[in-house]
């Protein structure tokens, strides 16, 4: 099981997805989208899944979609795990065991974690990799962190000098002191900065357009804060641009210099913003694919001949300042707005563990490369960082102790 | 001829010395060219690819009489004639990879280059005791028919063919001669007859063209690459499969070294 036909032990990667993020469901199709398209000569793709709950499961039913419908009920045929925040142990400990084996830990060498939203992509469980001293893809926790904050994912990129549109921050401490007053003077802070309606609305630190609202008067103003603040803990207003263009693109780590994908335009059904449904529940419309699932289904349009060559590659070159400043790593996908009526292009938001994990885009990028190779490089990258990392010395021994 | 359904992928290589060698897709049986497309889609950011119905298959119709899969290979050239190709690269899976074998030894000028995925072609070496029980099965369709013939009952139909037929025979419908034929025939003559370069590529946990095919193809097929997939069943390329597959056949097709009148088929 462990060996290749060429006789080279292949790496057991641990495919972590689902998680306690409002994107639970999404991430379980990026995880198991992901195992079908890895090397398997290479790699021995073991699933570990964290159920809302926040607890963590593994054992090969997994791959099985219908094990989530499933749900609680077989949750008793796979085996509870944990990753002990100690170094050197080697795998995941085992909690409750239906099998009973005779080991208490499953070996792993690779960490993958394809979560998004809380506590998978935001810098959380890249903190437990670190304290467990784990081999792990993607952003490690300063880059997971800011790339969570639309606040500050914004300030940074702004300061290398990429556009981003003005914006302010509401926290929920600051409405619930004394709701009602406290609600007028901040619409008239908002207002007062950011200009005339509409105005955008969203959670600062989620994705997936979910608590996103567009509002044009005062009235809605106050009612998508609320439900911004439903969903967060801070809320984030931005002017809206009367005419715009959703402009993506995806990069990539590469040892030299980060590489970046072609663009895509997504298109929502409304001619509006994009919502949860246009993302991830209207369906794959790509022609004669309707397998796809997850963002890989979204309607979008990839590279498109009409947009001006000049606007993509400065969406491709921001793309690669941003993707640096943010400390990114493994891949991200980065979203742009285009002002249609000047031809600005703001920074809007960063996805440091992307849908699909953008996949999509690279099968369509000159060179493409296909999702098994962005696999194999971002696996690669992580295990080049935890060679460099492995090499800085942690101890000084006790000085200051004995003195 | 027979009309052969297919859908167009062109190449979106737009590059100067682009190699214009088209690749031909063949499915497995019961398939239809949808189960090849996303492979297919991969493999168009290098190459033009044409993916087919096979006669009988999909929206092609059957073939006017119980073609063997030596007459699948002649109603597949006299496609790349309609279609001007006089030199192509062929992948086929199961079914399919059979029509590629006689493609490939009947045809040496066409065929640049042949990718078989778990294909059939081989015949099953059996041991203890499933050879036993396959002979066993043999006899009784012989005797059951026997019986049928002279009683005029159809014993046959109602017992024999739901009890021990495989899913792929019961569900065949008027396809059913030519694949007893297809699955009868043994290509080992054939597989040793090609000459250009072949690539093996083998879903490890298929339980309907063995593994063994897979490294027997390897054995007999001269200077052949050889790439068993562990995991993966008799259809590595589904859903996002299909890029595991593209990313071992894009480098083996790229690696061909084409003699000089093939290169002039290059722009």
């Amino acid at each position: 099981m462990g060996t290749n036909s060429n006789g080279h032990k292949r790496k057991k990667v641990a495919v972590m997805f689902g998680g306690r993020s409002v994107e639970h469901e999404i991430s379980v199709i990026t995880g198991l989208q992901l195992i079908k398209a890895l090397d398997p000569i290479r790699w021995d793709p073991y699933p570990v899944y964290i159920a809302p709950s926040g607890k963590w499961y593994c054992g090969k039913k997994l791959l099985d979609k219908s094990f989530y419908l499933a749900m609680p009920s077989s949750l008793s045929e796979v085996t509870e795990v944990t990753l002990l925040p100690k170094p050197g142990v080697g795998g995941l400990t085992i909690l409750q065991d239906p099998e009973d084996r005779a080991s208490s830990v499953i070996p792993i060498d690779i960490f993958l974690p394809a979560f998004h939203g809380t506590y998978g992509e935001d810098g959380s469980i890249q903190g437990l990799f670190e304290l467990a001293d784990v081999t792990y893809t993607g952003c490690g926790v300063l880059g997971s962190i800011l790339g969570m904050s639309k606040y500050h994912s914004k300030k940074i990129v702004e300061a290398h000098g990429v556009p981003v549109l003005p914006c302010q921050v509401i926290n929920r401490e600051s409405v619930e002191a004394d709701f009602g007053k406290h609600l007028t003077s901040l619409r008239d802070q908002v207002i007062k900065r950011l200009g005339n309606f509409p105005l955008f609305v969203k959670p600062c630190n989620l994705g997936s357009s979910i608590g996103v609202v567009r509002a044009t008067c005062e009235e809605e103003l106050d009612s998508a804060l609320l439900h911004a603040l439903k969903y967060d803990v801070a809320a984030m207003v931005e002017p809206c641009l009367d005419k715009k263009l959703e402009i993506n693109v995806s990069v990539l780590d590469d040892p030299l210099e980060p590489i970046a994908s072609v663009v895509e335009i997504p298109v929502s059904s409304t001619g509006k913003e994009l919502t949860y449904e246009d993302k991830y529940l209207r369906g794959g419309s790509k022609k004669g694919d309707d397998s796809m699932q997850g963002m890989a289904a979204l309607t979008r349009v990839i590279d498109p001949e009409d947009l001006d060559p000049a606007v993509k590659e400065k969406a491709r070159s921001y793309a690669v300042t941003a993707f640096k400043a943010l400390n990114a790593s493994g891949v991200s996908r980065i979203d742009f707005m285009l002002d249609t009526t000047n031809g600005v292009l703001y920074f809007n938001e960063i996805n440091t563990i992307p849908g699909s994990f953008s996949f999509y885009l690279w099968m369509n990028s000159k060179p493409p490369v296909f999702y098994t190779e962005l696999l194999n490089r971002i696996i690669s990258v992580a295990q080049t960082k935890a060679v460099r990392k492995s090499s800085v010395e942690r101890q000084v021994g006790f000085k200051a102790l004995k003195k | 001829m027979t009309n052969i359904n297919f859908v167009l992928l062109k190449s979106k290589d737009k590059s100067q010395n682009k190699c214009d060698i088209p690749i031909i897709m063949m499915h497995g049986w019961g398939q239809n060219l949808q189960s090849m497309r996303a492979l297919g889609e991969l493999l168009s950011n290098f190459y033009t690819v044409y993916i087919l119905d096979l006669p009988g298959f999909g929206k092609s119709p059957k073939p006017e009489t119980d073609w063997d899969t030596r007459e699948y290979g002649v109603g597949v050239r006299q496609f790349c004639e309609s279609k001007n190709i006089d030199k192509c690269f062929l992948i086929g899976h199961s079914f399919g990879g059979r029509v590629s074998v006689r493609l490939a030894s009947m045809y040496p000028d066409l065929v640049s280059g042949v990718v078989l995925i778990n294909s059939g072609g081989l015949k099953r070496e059996l041991k203890f005791p499933k050879n036993i029980r396959a002979k066993a099965i043999g006899m009784l369709s012989k005797t059951v028919k026997a019986i049928d013939g002279m009683a005029g009952s159809k014993i046959f139909q109602y017992w024999f063919v739901p009890k021990f037929a495989s899913l792929d025979y019961k569900n065949a419908g008027e396809m059913r001669t030519i694949l007893v034929k297809s699955v009868n025939e043994d290509l080992t003559q054939d597989s040793q007859l090609i000459k250009c370069p072949t690539f093996i590529l083998w879903g490890a946990k298929d339980t309907e063209t063995p593994l063994e095919s897979g490294k027997r193809f390897h054995e007999l097929i001269k200077g052949s690459q050889f790439v068993a997939l562990p995991g993966k069943d008799h259809f590595p390329f589904i859903d996002e499969g299909a890029h595991i597959c593209a990313y071992y056949i894009a480098p083996f097709l790229q690696s061909i070294k084409l003699n000089q009148e093939e290169k002039a088929a290059c722009v």
